[in-house]
């Protein structure tokens, strides 16, 4: 590696460290990349990686993944022995024993602590100390460069060490992080990008730059996960399918055709919107894997999404009552080919029954009769508010689950803490009565295609969602 | 030297000799044959290299009886290892040469297995193993991580394979690997 190659340009930081200790997990989270080759087995990686962070195509930051440490007591003893200057120690090193096989890992490790790099040092928490990290740690506090550790434990259930560990790394750092890099959330990554800053006060400009950079890149990807719902939820709201049957006896079949088609599309658009909202959060290679238990597992139009994240029969038995009333003289049909038999007349309390049948009748069915002897069928749009709040519910649910799905992660994840929680009721009905009214004439307006009406509450609307995917950044 | 196999003698040996579920439990055996088992006089000895990470953090009974059921070898000599291969390969010859009691020139050295094989311990294994004389045999036992009672604990699969496979790349017939914690 060339001198000026990290000198020129952004920080960089070495990921040290025994092998197998979580130094490509600490890579990939805090480079946000997903592509970081992690595997379970010790000492794959065997050259040095660079995953450079950029901002607008500038980069800002720079991680190095390294081989692990496989000669240290040697490497020690020859450091110790050296009687040159302190300051060419490394490059000294790497000198002596560049053609010596027994020690490639070594000068490829060293490599970039040799050009100056700062050093992040990953020791797995969940095990205990032992000499050979001792060893490793005096190696790097001989190199007299910027240092921290990070005690990343990859058994989470086993902190038995932990204390351990923050004494013996005290002695060779003066900063120390606990930092799981499998879990670790978005608050967790610049708080450790914080930390870095306090190890050389040459690079707190530099860093600060880097952090500033993150969080606003992090606001964008907010505004813009705010807008991807609000376009969600207007596409869905004014959606609808529709045909015209010339055989009446087919009639129930075409319903019943129309309401699938109307569902699958809706459940695409939400889909689509989901993945582009995953894209934002540089989730691009493994499959984000919700937690077995989480609703948006299930199907948005099912009665477990509607008892989780929509209203009580009895809420809903009212909210459609209030809306029957809007009806008018419509020939509603439930939805989704399940009671197609079941029409509602005139009048809220009609309404108000037919809603308290079940979770399914969120569209309107209209059978428009033509003068010819034919009919034209049409599903949608959707005439329940609650169906919306639904959708903006489990986009707000599927971000969560984005941002705090590490990049080094490639397993199942736990529960999050606050998952009962959200198995309860969805993020909107924490929202205050006159927000969610302005949400229900939001909803109106993309029904009924008031452009000038949409683009006046379209703010509010955004500026709320904005606001909860902020809380959900901060939880 | 090979790899003992499962049998039904040493399952049978088991039952005899212990019927406490920690042993009952164990997903396998490396127990001596029942002639080996029958004497104490009849057990090989052999000189058992320990870590000084976990030196003095084990009974010297439930090392004993680590050794004698899973492996049918009593301890001959102990040697504390500081992976100084100078040092250490000092003591292993030192060892031999005086009374140590151990038979056959047999080496079991205790490794905790989440402890990855670094190209370190595996030139300090050889350089040890040279000391000791081609032929003497060179046992890896594998332990996992400690618990609060023993040093004795099951290795998890994966580290055992990555042990396992370390060790096979040697190429060395005398040496092998076998589980002792568990």
């Amino acid at each position: 590696m060339e001198e000026a190659h990290l000198t020129d340009r952004a920080p960089v930081f070495a990921i040290l460290g025994h092998p197998n200790e979580g130094k490509s997990s600490v890579v990939a989270t805090l480079a946000e990349d997903d592509s970081v080759r992690i595997s379970p087995t010790p000492g794959e990686t065997l050259k040095c990686l660079e995953y450079p962070v950029s901002i607008d195509g500038v980069e800002v930051i720079r991680f190095i993944d390294t081989p692990g440490f496989q000669q240290p007591r040697h490497s020690l003893a020859w450091m110790q022995n050296f009687e040159g200057p302190e300051a060419n120690c490394i490059s000294e090193f790497i000198r002596t024993h560049q053609n010596n096989p027994d020690f490639s890992h070594e000068c490829e490790l060293l490599g970039p602590v040799a050009d100056g790099a700062g050093i992040i040092f990953v020791a797995d928490g969940s095990r205990p100390v032992r000499q050979t990290d001792a060893v490793e740690m005096e190696i790097l506090r001989l190199t007299a460069l910027p240092r921290l550790v990070v005690i990343n434990p990859k058994d989470e259930s086993d902190l038995t060490y932990l204390a351990d560990w923050k004494a013996h790394a005290r002695k060779y750092f003066n900063t120390i992080r606990i930092f799981d890099a499998q879990r670790a959330t978005y608050a967790e990554r610049i708080e450790l990008l914080e930390s870095l800053k306090m190890i050389d006060p040459d690079w707190q400009a530099a860093l600060t730059y880097v952090i500033d950079a993150f969080k606003q890149d992090w606001h964008q990807r907010i505004a813009e996960t705010a807008n991807i719902i609000m376009g969600l939820v207007e596409t869905a709201a004014g959606h609808l399918v529709k045909k015209t049957c010339r055989d009446f006896s087919r009639m129930d079949q075409v319903k019943r055709e129309l309401a699938e088609k109307y569902r699958a599309d809706i459940q695409h658009m939400e889909q689509a919107a989901h993945k582009r909202i995953r894209k934002r959060f540089k989730h691009n290679i493994f499959n984000l894997e919700l937690p077995p238990r989480s609703i948006l597992n299930e199907d948005l139009f099912s009665s477990r999404t509607w008892k989780v994240l929509g209203l009580n029969r009895w809420q809903l038995a009212t909210a459609a009552g209030a809306g029957g009333g809007l009806i008018g003289a419509n020939i509603d049909l439930a939805l989704a080919g399940l009671s197609f038999g079941v029409f509602t007349a005139l009048g809220g309390a009609i309404g108000a029954g037919s809603a308290a049948l079940g979770t399914d009748r969120m569209a309107r069915t209209k059978i428009l009769g033509l003068p010819v002897g034919r009919v034209k069928i049409r599903v949608g749009p959707i005439q329940n508010d609650q169906m919306l709040f639904v959708i903006i519910d489990r986009a707000l649910i599927y971000f969560s689950h984005v941002i705090n799905w590490a990049h080094s992660r490639r397993d199942q994840p736990q529960p999050p803490a606050n998952a009962a929680a959200e198995e309860k009721s969805g993020y909107t009905t924490t929202w205050e009565g006159g927000l969610k009214q302005a949400g229900r004439r939001f909803f109106r307006a993309v029904r009924k295609g008031h452009t000038q009406r949409i683009e006046e509450l379209k703010p509010r609307m955004i500026e709320a969602i904005t606001t909860q995917l902020n809380n959900i950044s901060n939880e | 030297m090979k790899t003992p196999a499962v049998t039904t003698k040493s399952r049978a040996y088991e039952k005899a000799d212990d019927e406490r579920s920690e042993t009952a439990a164990a997903p396998f055996r490396y127990g001596p044959s029942a002639s080996e088992e029958m004497s104490e006089d009849a057990l090989k000895t052999a000189i058992i290299l320990i870590p000084e990470d976990i030196a003095g953090k084990y009974r010297q009974d439930e090392l004993e009886e680590r050794l004698r059921r899973r492996l049918g070898l009593g301890i001959g000599a102990r040697i504390v290892c500081r992976f100084d291969p100078k040092a250490d390969a000092q003591a292993v010859e030192e060892t031999l040469k005086g009374d140590s009691g151990a038979s056959e020139n047999r080496l079991v050295f205790i490794q905790e297995a989440w402890q990855p094989p670094i190209q370190e311990t595996l030139s300090w294994i050889v350089s040890i193993r040279q000391k000791a004389g081609v032929e003497s045999g060179f046992i890896i036992g594998l332990i996992g991580k400690p618990s609060a009672e023993t040093i004795f604990t099951p290795p998890a699969d994966t580290d055992r394979m990555v042990w396992a496979h370390a060790v096979a790349k040697q190429g060395d017939p005398y040496l092998r690997v076998e589980v002792l914690g568990g």
